[in-house]
C-alpha cells in the first residue's frame, strides 16, 4: 500500500491536535493542563477546537460531559454574579429619590462598568499580547472571541510550543475566562439599564413625565408602583 | 401558585411570598451556596480532565508517532529534501490551511471564502458556535467580525428566544388539549413535555446525523458528536459539514443545515432551561429564577397571558406558575438569570 501523501498526513495530524512543527520526542498534547483547559472550553461552550477528542469514546464522553457541564456552568456563572443584584434592588425606588442621588447612582454604575471593562477587556489582552507575541489588536480580538464564547481557536493562549510559559499561566488564563464570563453575565443587563436611566434623567430634566416611559425591556427590575407591565 | 398578597395579578412576577424586604437575599443564603457550587464546578472540571486525559492521550501519542515516522520516511526517501526545508513547508501548509486555502486540490478554485462559506461563517459567528476552521485573517475583517458579533449575538438570542417560546407554547397547547380530554392536567403536562423532548431528540439529534453520514462519509457516532457540539454552540471545528473538497454537495444542503442549526439550538436551549429549572427546584430559597435581559420584554408580555398555562410543575413558593421563557442558549450573555427575590 503506498504511503499516504505527506500533505494529507500533516493535515490529519494537525486536526488531531498533534503539532507537526514539533520535534521527535514530543509529549502528547493531552497532558494534564491541556486536558483541564479543554474541559473548561467544553463546559463554557467556547470550544476552541485546537484540541478535540479524536477517539470515539472521547467523543461520546464529550457529549454527555457537555450535557451536564453546560447547565452547571450556567448556574455557576449566575451565582458568581449574583452579588450585584442585591445592590441593584436599591435602584427600584429610583424615581422617588432626589436628583443628586440619582446622578450619583448613574455615575457609580458607569464607573463600575468602565472599571470592569478595563480590568477584563483591556489589561489582560495586553498581558497576552506581550507573552504570546501578538499585537494588541490580535490580543483584543482573542479576548472578544473568547469571552463571547465564539471561540474560533485561531488564537489560543498557552499553545505555542516554542515559548516557555510559567506553570500558572494557563490557570490564570482560565480564571480570567471565568471571571470575564461572570462579569459579562452581570453587565449585560446593566448596560441597557444605564442607558434607560440616562434617558429617564434627560426626560426628567426636560420636565417630561416618566409615566409614558415604562420601558418594559428593562428586564427583571420591576417597579411595583408603576404601571403593570402588560403585553 | 398565587403571588404574594396585595400584588395585582397582572404583575404576576416571581415574588417569593415570604420576602417583604428588597434585599432578602441575605448573605447566609448566597455565600455557602456559591462556595459549594464553585467546589462542584471544580470537581466537575477535574473529572473531565481526568477522563479526557486517559481517553485521548494514547491516541494522540500514536498519531504523533505515526506522523514523525512518516516525516522521517519522507526525508529518507527524498534525499534532496532536508529537515529545515521540510519544516518550513509544513509551516506553510498549516498556515495555508488556517487561512482557508484548499491545500489538497490542485485546481485553482475560489478558496473557501466564497458565498456559501462566508454565509456559514457568519452563521457560526452570531450563533457563537465559532467552528474556526475558517476565521478572518485580515485585521479589517476581524474588526468587522467583532462588531458583527456584538450586534448579531443579541439578535440571535432574541430570535432563538422567540422560537423557543413558540415551541413551548405549542407544547402547552398540546398539554391543555390532552388535559381536557383526560381531566388530568398534570399528567398531560408531563406527557406533553416528554413528547416534546422525544420528538425534538429525534428530529434534531438522532435523524440529522444520518444525513451527515451519507453526505460527509462520517460514522454515525462522529455525526452525532458533530450534531451535539454544533447545537450546544461549543463548535470545536474538528468536524464541519461541507468542507470536503472531493465531494459534491447539492445546493439545498447547507441551507437545510443552517435551518437545522437554528431550530435545533432553540430546542436544545429549551431543554437545558427545563433541566435547570428541575435542578433548581429542590428547596433553595434563592432558586426562583427568572430571566432578565432584553429577552424579558417578550417573556414578560407573554407571562401576563396565562391562558391555560395552568399549574406549576416546579413548586417554587410564590413563583409564577409559568417559567418565564428566557432563552439560555449559552452561559453569559443570554442566560441572565437572577434570583427573583433580589429583583423584587
Amino acid at each position: 500500500m503506498p504511503p499516504p501523501a505527506p500533505t494529507q498526513v500533516i493535515m490529519e495530524a494537525w486536526v488531531k491536535g498533534v503539532n507537526p512543527k514539533g520535534n521527535s520526542t514530543n509529549p502528547s498534547n493531552w497532558d494534564f493542563g491541556s486536558s483541564f483547559f479543554f474541559a473548561g472550553t467544553v463546559v463554557t461552550t467556547i470550544g476552541y477546537g485546537n484540541l478535540a477528542p479524536s477517539t470515539e469514546a472521547g467523543q461520546v464522553f464529550c457529549v454527555f460531559y457537555a450535557l451536564v457541564g453546560i447547565p452547571l456552568n450556567v448556574v455557576f456563572l449566575n451565582h458568581l454574579g449574583a452579588g450585584l443584584h442585591g445592590h441593584l434592588a436599591t435602584l427600584e425606588r429610583w424615581e422617588e429619590q432626589p436628583r443628586r442621588s440619582q446622578l450619583l447612582q448613574i455615575l457609580g454604575l458607569a464607573l463600575f462598568l468602565t472599571l470592569g471593562t478595563l480590568v477584563i477587556l483591556i489589561f489582560p489582552p495586553m498581558v497576552f499580547s506581550h507573552v504570546e507575541g501578538w499585537s494588541f489588536g490580535e490580543g483584543f480580538y482573542f479576548a472578544f472571541i473568547t469571552l463571547s464564547t465564539i471561540g474560533f481557536g485561531d488564537y489560543v493562549v498557552g499553545t505555542d510550543p516554542s515559548k516557555h510559559y510559567i506553570s500558572v499561566y494557563r490557570s490564570l488564563a482560565a480564571i480570567w475566562i471565568l471571571l470575564g464570563l461572570a462579569w459579562l453575565a452581570l453587565i449585560l443587563p446593566l448596560g441597557p439599564l444605564l442607558l434607560h436611566r440616562c434617558s429617564q434623567l434627560w426626560l426628567l430634566s426636560r420636565g417630561l413625565s416618566l409615566k409614558d416611559r415604562g420601558a418594559p425591556e428593562m428586564d427583571g427590575l420591576p417597579r411595583p408602583q408603576k404601571i403593570p407591565i402588560s403585553a | 401558585m398565587a403571588p404574594g398578597p396585595g400584588l395585582p395579578a397582572s404583575l404576576a412576577l416571581c415574588r417569593p411570598a415570604a420576602q417583604a424586604t428588597p434585599d432578602y437575599r441575605a448573605p447566609k443564603c448566597a455565600v455557602p451556596g456559591t462556595l459549594l457550587l464553585l467546589l462542584a464546578y471544580l470537581v466537575y472540571l477535574a473529572l473531565g480532565t481526568g477522563v479526557f486525559w486517559v481517553l485521548e492521550s494514547p491516541a494522540a501519542r500514536d498519531s504523533s508517532a505515526r506522523f514523525q515516522r512518516d516525516k522521517w520516511a519522507l526525508l529518507q526517501n527524498f534525499t534532496c529534501l532536508d529537515g529545515p526545508a521540510l519544516d518550513s513547508l509544513i509551516r506553510g501548509i498549516i498556515q495555508a490551511y488556517q487561512s482557508g486555502d484548499i491545500v489538497l486540490d490542485n485546481t485553482t478554485s475560489m478558496g473557501r471564502w466564497e458565498f456559501m462559506g462566508s454565509f456559514f461563517f457568519s452563521v457560526s459567528t452570531i450563533t457563537t458556535i465559532g467552528y474556526g476552521n475558517l476565521s478572518p485573517r485580515t485585521m479589517a475583517a476581524r474588526l468587522f467580525c467583532i462588531f458583527f458579533a456584538l450586534v448579531g449575538i443579541p439578535l440571535n438570542l432574541v430570535v432563538l428566544n422567540r422560537l423557543g417560546h413558540l415551541m413551548q407554547r405549542g407544547m402547552h397547547r398540546c398539554a391543555r388539549r390532552l388535559g381536557g380530554a383526560w381531566q388530568d392536567p398534570t399528567k398531560a403536562r408531563w406527557l406533553a413535555g416528554a413528547g416534546a423532548l422525544l420528538s425534538g431528540l429525534l428530529l434534531f439529534l438522532l435523524l440529522p446525523p444520518l444525513l451527515f453520514c451519507h453526505m460527509e462519509g462520517w460514522s454515525y457516532v462522529e455525526s452525532f458528536y458533530f450534531a451535539f457540539i454544533t447545537l450546544s454552540t461549543v463548535g470545536f471545528g474538528d468536524y464541519v459539514i461541507g468542507m470536503d473538497p472531493s465531494r459534491r454537495y447539492p445546493l439545498w444542503y447547507k441551507n437545510t443545515v443552517s435551518l437545522w442549526i437554528l431550530f435545533g439550538m432553540a430546542w436544545l436551549a429549551l431543554i437545558i432551561k427545563l433541566i435547570l429549572s428541575l435542578l433548581e427546584t429542590p428547596g433553595r430559597s434563592c432558586s426562583c429564577y427568572h430571566h432578565s435581559s432584553k429577552e424579558n420584554f417578550k417573556s414578560q408580555s407573554w407571562r401576563q397571558n396565562p391562558d391555560g398555562e395552568a399549574e406549576p410543575h416546579s413548586p417554587q413558593p410564590g413563583c409564577h406558575p409559568e417559567e418565564p421563557m428566557g432563552i439560555m442558549q449559552h452561559p453569559e450573555p443570554s442566560t441572565h438569570v437572577s434570583c427573583c427575590g433580589k429583583d423584587n
